[in-house]
């Protein structure tokens, strides 16, 4: 399938795909990192969260983490990570804000970097 | 933990509850997990709104999310299986769409609510002691009665009377007045019925108190379109009813039409002027208490139900036998809704219903048949897609609820195909003939209620033959399933299933034929026997003469007149006088007491049919007297009361007696003798299809009606005497309303012909459906048999069986199987047979002729959709067919 096809992303399926970038997470953890990241501007709420997650599941953007050996962790706390397609998809979406932003500078409605 | 935390925590878990099973399943532990996070490090109360908003935004999106998907699935796999949806919406369409044209048919004459407010809260009260084949009057309830019912009962809200009658009506004085229906109503029935004009306003309660005093009218909506143009002013303009001038006081709503779903007044009336409009037939519906004529309504008192109304009127009606016993004693009363009033009112009509629903019931049936002997069929190529479904993680319950969505959408697509036969068969109905000038309809219509019939029974259908396979579905063997490689492999079970399935539908399809082949010959044997009367060189033309202009004696004086003035027209050979005719439905009911008769408890009175008619009567009407004299013009009033009675009522209440100068007393039990002087044939009053019924005829000049029929025999065509008649009307009585001027002929070729042969190709029409039906199964079966016996058939052929002994064994196949449903059916026609027989004359009981052919037929119709498949079969390559595994 073609990544283009899904563009643009819901803000909070980007999000998560960002969360996610850096390795496998929980909910809660790509929940914490989302709100880092925007200074708790975004919130995830688990409705919100996991009802993005089924769907990213369905789309095969993400995948759960079957074989985990972090015994530390709660047994019951299940773990994401992008599949190469979400990696593509996310890619796309990071282009298509990048166009976008460029635009929005050539209008200048950004101060122009550097 | 906080206490406060803790609760939380749970409360969560339980809101969890409003998203939908499977996401709860796959997400809910998650969910729980991250709110216990979040309650470990974030502030109790901002969580709290944060999550409620959440939950209240996602889980509606998560279940419409889900139903989308449901029906994306449910259209994708209709559009993958092309076949399977144009046969199973067809054969659904056809069996939704004969029962909704029945529906509309039922529903005009039987079943459709009055047209008021909360119509459901209104009943009908009704007399019960005398059964009356019209329920013309047995049903009804006197003035009187009514009065002390009203004003003694505490189970009504309030209680209405009223009348309706065929009125010469007129809108100016110059136009001729034409006849139609009024109703003659108490002063409170629009205002019980919740029925607001939409002009003006209804009566006042005044107006129904002083006989005579108030000539006012509320007038039809259709009446204020037709003759008054809709004009805004109409208030206060006149309307003339049998000569006597009423102010027009209000105009009622459209929707409103009367209290019958047949007859549609004209305008509405007080009662109390029924002296004024009736004469003296008008003073003794308001002071008799034995004139009961008038039909009364109900709205019950809140909280009351309908037997409890019942059980009080009970004791009023006791209490009156006791006050009154010359007229009341032993009448009952009953408390009935409208439709079980309805049912017993018209048992005619009831019957036939019930005999289309029947039928159509069946056709219904052998169409779900067939979807669900697809069903079955697919079920079985479905196991393996459901094994892998349910390999990967979806939940049976999901799986049961998208093969019911399918269910859904293949409902729908059959209820609005079914829609679109139901429409041509509304169509159809309409052309119902009625042949008359009044304003009777049978208003057959495709309306909001006929839709969610065919919506309903679409649904029905698709649920009851979708949900059996949909949960065998849900519980198939995992491993077998993925082991049995992918042909496709049916379940002996699925073929037997489909077997019988066909077997009933060609049984069901073979009683409906021989149903329809029954009353084919039924009506063809009645209509080619004499129907017992005249019914070519008749012209018929009714009058109504008011009582306001003429006096009985007047009125008698204006009949010889015309019948005088009639006899000098060219070709008339000889004319008579009588208040109806057969086939007609102004046939009135005769009560009266045969001398000698011990009446049942309860009993006062034999009802049966009757005409008042002239002494040529029955050389007109060629109606032969069997013994006896005919009435002669000695028969006055000053002359003893003499009466003719037919050879049923002889043979029913003197049987094996002369029943000649034997006595009645008529109208009530101690009303006056009548002699019977002559004894006539019996023959066909109501209908061409009745059973043989009793009658009794009375001497015109020894009644005191008004409203006649002239019946002029001719010589030849009677049709162009109609204008000669009329100028003859018009010269001897200019004021008189002349209606319905029509020949025999017509009358019978509408009433007589056309309503057998409607209703013949009624159920002929049900009967090819059901055919054409069974047939698309039987062909279904074969070809998928064929199908999945390709490699046995292909060993067979390897080692020797000839192309035509293929050819053999399928044809034998799907023949013996037609075979066994026909001697299914002709056990079930056996016993329709008995039914028609007892609803139609000229069926016979367990006539074998038409089962016979129609098996014949249903035979040849199996052998020809065995043959392709037949043919397929014999074509079959055992080298490729060996090939293939």
């Amino acid at each position: 399938m073609d990544p283009d096809q899904l563009l643009p992303l819901p803000p909070p399926v980007f999000h998560i795909l960002l969360a996610l970038c850096d390795g496998e997470r929980h909910g809660y953890a790509v929940m914490r990192d989302v709100a880092e990241r925007t200074a708790g501007r975004v919130r995830m709420s688990p409705g919100t969260l996991y009802g993005s997650i089924k769907r990213m599941l369905e789309q095969g953007l993400v995948e759960e983490v079957r074989s985990r050996q972090a015994a530390a962790d709660d047994e019951r706390r299940r773990y994401y990570r992008l599949t190469r397609f979400g990696r593509r998809v996310a890619e796309a979406e990071a282009s298509r804000l990048d166009d976008v932003l460029r635009q929005a500078r050539a209008h200048g409605l950004l101060p122009s970097r550097g | 933990m906080g206490f406060f935390r803790a609760a939380a925590e749970r409360a969560y878990r339980r809101l969890l509850a409003l998203y939908p099973a499977e996401f709860r399943a796959d997400f809910g532990e998650e969910m729980s997990l991250l709110f216990r996070d979040r309650n470990r490090d974030e502030r109790l109360l901002p969580l709290v709104v944060d999550v409620l908003v959440d939950t209240l935004k996602t889980a509606p999106k998560e279940h419409l999310a889900m139903w989308s998907q449901d029906l994306r699935y449910a259209l994708r796999s209709i559009r993958h299986n092309p076949g399977f949806t144009a046969i199973a919406a067809a054969s659904l369409a056809i069996g939704v769409g004969a029962n909704a044209a029945i529906f509309s048919l039922a529903d005009a004459l039987l079943l459709r609510p009055l047209p008021i407010s909360s119509p459901q809260d209104v009943v009908s009260v009704g007399a019960l002691s005398v059964r009356s084949p019209l329920a013309l009057d047995g049903a009804n309830v006197s003035y009187p009665d009514y009065l002390d019912f009203r004003d003694r009962s505490r189970s009504f809200a309030g209680l209405v009377a009223g009348q309706t009658r065929a009125l010469a009506m007129g809108t100016d004085r110059s136009s001729p007045p034409r006849l139609t229906l009024a109703m003659l109503v108490t002063a409170n029935f629009f205002d019980v019925l919740g029925v607001n004009p939409v002009l003006g306003r209804s009566f006042r309660p005044s107006e129904g108190e002083t006989p005579g005093r108030d000539p006012v009218a509320v007038i039809a909506y259709s009446t204020w379109q037709s003759a008054f143009d809709g004009d805004p002013s109409v208030l206060g303009r006149t309307v003339r009813l049998n000569g006597v001038d009423l102010t027009v006081v209000g105009v009622t709503p459209r929707r409103f039409t009367g209290l019958n779903l047949m007859e549609r007044p004209a305008a509405f009336v007080p009662l109390a002027m029924a002296p004024a409009l009736l004469g003296a037939e008008g003073s003794r519906l308001l002071e008799n208490r034995d004139d009961r004529s008038l039909t009364v309504k109900g709205r019950l008192a809140a909280g009351v139900t309908v037997d409890q109304a019942g059980t009080e009127l009970k004791t009023v009606a006791r209490a009156l036998a006791q006050e009154h016993p010359a007229t009341n004693r032993d009448r009952d009363v009953a408390v009935r809704t409208e439709l079980q009033a309805r049912l017993a009112n018209d048992p005619v009509d009831t019957a036939l219903i019930g005999m289309l629903t029947a039928l159509v019931a069946l056709v219904l049936f052998i169409a779900c048949a067939n979807v669900a002997s697809l069903l079955l069929s697919r079920s079985a190529t479905r196991v393996r897609e459901v094994a892998v479904r349910l390999a990967i993680g979806a939940s049976r319950s999901r799986l049961v609820r998208q093969f019911l969505t399918e269910s859904l959408v293949l409902a729908l697509l059959a209820g609005m195909l079914g829609l679109v036969l139901a429409y041509v068969g509304v169509n159809f109905f309409r052309t119902l003939p009625l042949s008359t000038d009044l304003p009777v309809v049978i208003d057959v219509r495709l309306d909001e209620r006929v839709l969610l019939y065919s919506l309903g029974a679409g649904l029905l259908s698709v649920l009851g033959f979708g949900l059996v396979p949909a949960l065998r579905a849900g519980r198939p063997d995992l491993v077998s399933s993925l082991k049995a490689g992918s042909a496709g492999v049916a379940a002996p079970g699925g073929t037997r299933g489909r077997q019988g399935l066909v077997v009933v539908q060609v049984a069901l399809s073979l009683v409906l034929l021989a149903a329809s082949a029954a009353m084919t010959r039924g009506f063809q044997r009645t209509l080619s026997a004499n129907p017992g009367f005249r019914t070519q060189g008749l012209l018929l033309a009714s009058f109504a003469p008011t009582p306001q202009r003429f006096s009985i004696e007047q009125a008698r004086v204006l009949y010889r007149r015309l019948r005088d003035e009639a006899l000098r027209l060219p070709s008339v050979q000889n004319v008579t006088l009588s208040r109806a005719f057969p086939l007609s439905v102004q046939l009135h009911e005769v009560r009266f007491l045969p001398e000698g008769m011990d009446l049942r408890q309860g009993q006062e009175l034999q009802t049966t049919l009757g005409n008042v008619v002239g002494p040529e009567y029955f050389e007109v009407a060629g109606v032969p007297l069997m013994s006896g004299r005919p009435f002669a013009e000695t028969d006055t009033e000053e002359t003893p009361r003499v009466a003719i009675v037919n050879e049923e009522a002889a043979r029913r209440y003197w049987p094996g007696e002369d029943p000649l100068g034997k006595r009645l007393r008529l109208g009530s039990a101690d009303g006056a003798w009548a002699e019977i002087v002559g004894v006539a044939r019996t023959h066909k009053y109501l209908w061409i299809g009745e059973a043989p019924s009793p009658f009794v005829y009375l001497p015109f000049r020894q009644s005191d009606l008004q409203a006649m029929t002239l019946m002029l025999l001719a010589d030849g065509d009677p049709a162009p005497l109609a204008e000669a008649l009329r100028e003859t009307a018009t010269r001897v009585a200019p004021d008189v309303a002349m209606f319905d001027v029509r020949t025999m002929e017509d009358l019978y070729l509408s009433r007589g012909v056309g309503i057998p042969r409607m209703l013949v190709q009624t159920v002929a029409t049900m009967g090819l459906l059901g055919l054409g039906l069974a047939v698309v199964g039987l062909y279904g079966l074969m070809a998928y048999t064929v199908s999945c016996r390709t490699r046995e058939i292909g060993i067979r052929m390897a080692i020797g069986a000839g192309r035509p002994a293929v050819l053999g064994m399928i044809l034998r196949q799907g023949v013996g199987l037609a075979l066994i449903g026909i001697g299914l059916g002709a056990v079930g026609s056996a016993a329709v047979s008995r039914g028609l027989a007892s609803m139609i004359s000229g069926v016979r009981a367990g006539d074998p002729v038409p089962v016979v052919l129609m098996a014949i037929a249903l035979v040849a119709a199996a052998a020809l959709a065995t043959i392709a498949p037949a043919s397929r079969a014999a074509r079959i390559d055992p080298l490729q067919a060996l090939r293939q595994e």
